[in-house]
């Protein structure tokens, strides 16, 4: 069998399965360093081939050129971004970038482009949080927001990671399995 | 100086009639005689049939005897020495300059010791405003942390604070990156960024090259230093999509290259100052170090060139530029004066020979004097609109005099205008409604009802 699944960090969404059957007709924003990130391009790709409409929302200077011909919504405000989303998703931000070339310091950043509970109020009222990890708290995430029991499936999603990374090796390996699923 | 500034008066209440008036509404790109009723500090009516058969009965009226009546000077472009140079000028010195000038709306340049590049800094001069109580300031963010060129400055949160742009002030920014990562960022913001286009490593000359500065024996600046400046930053806004201003247009390359760029549809504005088109390089005569600016004075073909392009629109505003610079920072030789001129005062009247001149009329003077730089820094007054703030001047376009530093109400007195003679001056600066100067040759009598 040939391998053609990414090994890449292939973050797939399981998490929102258990809130909706199908991502037909989901809205999802995708949230910070989207040049930088290979997360943002694999979930752009897998949500769209499943019926999911992606935005994507950050500053002007972390937003790659003609990402819009990807087929996504690029906003650079999160108020207009994330309005009525089903699914946040949030993106690290590194420290590198943090120093004033892409982004000129942590408070503004965090301010304007940081989830809150006031930016999540833009979303639905019953929308889901996600973040690939690891979170930088008080960056692009606000504690409070991350820790949410009720709106954060982040814990859920790196578990789920885990399992995914275990599926991808199994099948490059090739492993071999009988009826029942046991290995030969 | 022969004037009064008003001070203490209270906020604009009930309703004041500006009768005969020669009205000067540049929006409209009109001129004619009327009058103007304003109510609490707003414009509510104006136009040549108001009040036209007589004074309204039981309303304030001043009558204006046949003087320009025009929306107040929105100046972009100053300068004071507040924070970090009170001795030079402060927001209070540089209001009342103002508004002798009839400036009623100012914006300040972030190039203070500190720097405006933190959010207090421009809650301290919105602050210092209220307590001046003259003109309308405003403050620009700067651009770059520490004005350095190197890292962005926070402009959301300068934006936030009531930054009205964002600007380095007279450094360039030499890094095409650091600009055009700049012009990318502001656009969460819908900010405008004014920029100084002077390529930076070959700027450091004392005054244009030419005749004058081989003459004189002073290193030169390359003309051609400011249009690769201005072709590069044209390229910049290309890429980006940004909003950018370009300041202090002075050659005749840039008017020309900027011309072609908006000829295409580019979103690009520009502004010069008083010297550029009033002066040439020959005004540095025997070293005068109050003809050191920057950019430096141009060649005569330059200077034609700027007044061309005020006359067609290409160059979009005037603004006073006005840097003010003690003794110790003059008084030396000239390689080692520091550029600057004050303007607040002599803006109108120098900008007054574009109409006596016939190259401008009276209503693109004021474009390009009020309108445009309102329209382009989203600021409210610069225009005869009803329910905009009674923001105005009244002038006398032929009043002559002669430009004295011992007149300038200004702290310091480094002026490229000294003894100049001109035609135009400030009778009256009103400002939300208030009279906050008056010319001693102007007393309002109150008309017959």
């Amino acid at each position: 069998m040939p391998a053609t699944v990414r090994m890449n960090t292939p973050r797939r969404p399981s998490s929102i399965f258990t809130r909706s059957a199908n991502l037909q007709g989901l809205l999802v924003a995708i949230c910070g360093d989207i040049m930088h990130s290979r997360v943002a391009r694999s979930n752009i790709h897998l949500l769209q081939i499943m019926g999911a409409r992606v935005r994507v929302v950050g500053p002007p200077t972390l937003m790659p050129t003609d990402i819009d011909k990807m087929g996504v919504e690029v906003h650079y405000g999160m108020r207009s971004g994330l309005k009525d989303v089903d699914i946040v998703m949030m993106l690290r931000l590194q420290t590198e970038r943090m120093q004033g070339s892409f982004v000129p310091s942590i408070s503004e950043y965090f301010r304007f482009f940081g989830l809150d509970h006031e930016k999540l109020k833009f979303a639905k009222p019953d929308a889901l949080i996600m973040h690939p990890g690891p979170m930088n708290r008080g960056v692009e995430i606000d504690s409070e927001v991350a820790d949410d029991l009720d709106r954060s499936v982040i814990h859920e999603q790196v578990e789920m990671g885990v399992a995914v990374r275990m599926a991808c090796l199994e099948a490059l390996i090739g492993g071999r399995r009988n009826s029942l699923g046991a290995v030969a | 100086m022969s004037g009064n500034i008003l001070r203490g008066a209270a906020p604009h209440t009930g309703s004041t009639a500006f009768i005969n008036a020669r009205i000067v509404d540049p929006t409209a790109d009109a001129e004619y005689t009327g009058a103007i009723l304003i109510s609490d500090g707003k414009i509510a009516d104006f136009g040549p049939n108001l009040f036209a058969s007589g004074a309204p009965y039981g309303i304030e009226s001043i009558d204006c005897r046949g003087l320009y009546l025009a929306p107040g000077i929105v100046d972009a472009r100053v300068h004071t020495g507040e924070p970090g140079e009170e001795h030079k000028e402060t927001l209070e010195s540089a209001g009342i300059a103002a508004a002798v000038g009839g400036i009623t709306s100012l914006v300040l340049l972030p190039d203070n010791e500190p720097p405006f590049d933190d959010a207090s800094l421009i809650e301290f001069v919105a602050r210092r405003a209220r307590q001046v109580k003259l003109a309308n300031m405003y403050a620009y963010g700067a651009l770059t942390a520490g004005l350095e060129g190197k890292e962005l400055a926070e402009i959301g949160l300068l934006a936030e604070a009531g930054a009205v742009a964002f600007t380095d002030a007279d450094h360039a920014i030499g890094n095409a990156q650091v600009l055009r990562r700049a012009l990318y960022y502001a656009k969460a913001f819908d900010a405008l960024i004014v920029h100084l286009p002077q390529e930076p490593t070959l700027s450091g000359g004392s005054m244009t090259s030419g005749v004058m500065a081989t003459r004189l024996g002073l290193s030169g600046v390359p003309p051609l230093a400011e249009v690769m400046m201005v072709e590069r930053d044209i390229r910049l806004v290309e890429m980006t999509g940004g909003r950018l201003h370009l300041s202090k247009i002075s050659t005749a390359e840039s008017v020309r290259v900027i011309a072609a760029a908006k000829a295409r549809g580019l979103k690009l504005t520009c502004d010069t100052a008083p010297p550029y088109f009033a002066l040439n390089d020959l005004a540095v005569g025997d070293y005068r170090t109050f003809g050191k600016l920057m950019p430096p004075l141009r060649a005569e073909a330059d200077r034609a060139a700027v007044v061309d392009g005020l006359r067609s629109g290409v160059i979009d505003a005037i603004v006073s530029d006005h840097r003010p610079q003690d003794q110790d920072s003059k008084r030396v030789p000239f390689a080692q004066a520091e550029p600057g001129g004050i303007g607040l005062e002599t803006l109108l009247p120098v900008s007054l020979e574009l109409v006596h001149n016939r190259q401008l009329s009276l209503p693109q003077l004021f474009q390009r004097l009020s309108s445009a730089p309102a329209r382009l820094f989203n600021l409210p007054g610069g225009k005869l609109a009803k329910g905009a703030p009674a923001d105005l001047v009244l002038f006398d376009s032929d009043y002559a005099w002669q430009i004295d530093r011992v007149d300038f109400w200004s702290k310091t007195k480094n002026s490229p205008f000294d003894e100049r003679p001109v035609q135009g001056q400030v009778m009256a600066t009103i400002v939300g409604g208030r009279t906050i100067y008056r010319h001693d040759n102007f007393t309002p009598t109150a008309a017959a009802a």
